[in-house]
């Protein structure tokens, strides 16, 4: 791996790691909290810290938007030193297969197959990690409709590129949960962190190609018995966030029983 | 659970909630607004950690990108611990509320 491909990494992971989820929970924690108190109060004059818990909430919707906006100078960065789509060569080799003019359909009929759903969107314009970081954040949530929604108003051009995000983040993460080298034989245990959160995602992916993922991105060959066939593009671009969230929870269990 | 009348409410105005359901409410939303503090603690830590990452990472480098982006994420923290802040204070208003709910009935509100 190259310098630049390795501040990327670094810097991707940054991006991704950003506490977009703690704090949307902290204000629904709020949320909650203010609705409790008003109708607990509901009979009272007496006014129990509601001012103070909306203020706590304007504070993190701020706290949110600079979380974003610190994601994008993060992606102007990598924009720079041109370190955005390292890794992104396998999904672009199989695009360019596909008639331009069919992308869009491709990839949502993909997207709403793999996720068991019959959705549409508009396109949203969003930086790549921006939208990464989302992904990741939905896929905690476990909230499949989003998830979805999210990845078919991103659209094939950025959609695909995930990839380029995810792999070098499963490197990081397995690394850090095995404390070395994943080998052939942690297969199961890395797959047993993940399989939940990407079934619940994406009920009809293809057997094989979360640990087709999971291999791929520790440079691990792959299993005999999978097909050598390349996973469809969209297959590996929506599988990727969900594993990255599944292995960030794994990696904080694990420290913390150490 | 007895419902009790005054206090509480407007004059002439027999309340529905009892003492022990106004406790009960206040608790479990003072449950709610400490979990959203332990949200906001762990939020501003792991900015900590992006702040002090992106610094090792990027040392010595001036590019705007990365200064902007150290700007944003020192704003989102002092943002979290202006939430924090005010939370804090909610908290105190509901504990020095739910305190006066400890008196007995009788003394309280005659």
């Amino acid at each position: 791996m190259s310098s630049v491909e390795l501040l990327g990494v670094r810097i991707r992971a940054i991006g991704a790691d950003l506490p977009h989820a703690d704090a949307r929970r902290a204000a629904d924690f709020l949320e909650t909290a203010h609705s409790g108190f008003t109708e607990a109060m509901r009979e009272s004059v007496t006014e129990v810290g509601l001012s103070d818990i909306a203020t706590a909430n304007e504070h993190l919707e701020r706290a949110l938007s600079r979380m974003k906006i610190a994601g994008d100078h993060l992606d102007e960065y990598l924009d720079a030193i041109g370190a955005v789509r390292t890794g992104t060569a396998a999904p672009t080799t199989a695009i360019a297969r596909l008639d331009d003019s069919k992308k869009s359909d491709w990839w949502n009929r993909r997207i709403n197959h793999i996720s068991d759903g019959d959705a549409t969107s508009e396109p949203v314009d969003v930086p790549l990690t921006r939208l990464f970081s989302e992904l990741v954040d939905l896929a905690g949530r476990r909230d499949r409709d989003a998830y979805r929604a999210r990845l078919l108003a991103a659209g094939p051009a950025t959609g695909v590129k995930l990839s380029g995000l995810s792999w070098p983040m499963i490197r990081t993460l397995c690394l850090d949960i095995l404390r070395r080298a994943p080998r052939e034989s942690d297969d199961d245990t890395l797959a047993r962190h993940v399989r939940d959160t990407v079934t619940g995602l994406l009920p009809k992916l293809p057997d094989g190609v979360l640990s087709g993922q999971l291999r791929g991105a520790n440079s691990l060959s792959a299993h005999r018995r999978e097909s050598t066939e390349e996973p469809h593009p969209a297959d590996a671009a929506a599988v990727g966030p969900a594993v990255v969230s599944a292995l960030m929870k794994a990696r904080d269990t694990a420290e913390k029983e150490r | 659970m007895s419902p009790f009348s005054g206090g509480v409410g407007q004059d002439d105005y027999v309340s529905t909630i009892s003492v022990e359901e106004l406790k009960a409410a206040i608790s479990a939303a003072m449950n709610q607004l400490r979990e959203g503090q332990a949200a906001i603690t762990a939020a501003g830590e792991r900015i900590e950690q992006a702040q002090q990452a992106l610094g090792a990472v990027t040392r010595g480098s001036a590019h705007a990108s990365v200064t902007a982006a150290q700007a944003a994420l020192a704003q989102a923290g002092q943002e979290l611990e202006q939430s924090m802040a005010a939370t804090a204070a909610a908290a105190q208003q509901a504990e020095s509320y739910a305190a006066t709910l400890l008196c007995p009935v009788s003394s309280c509100w005659g």
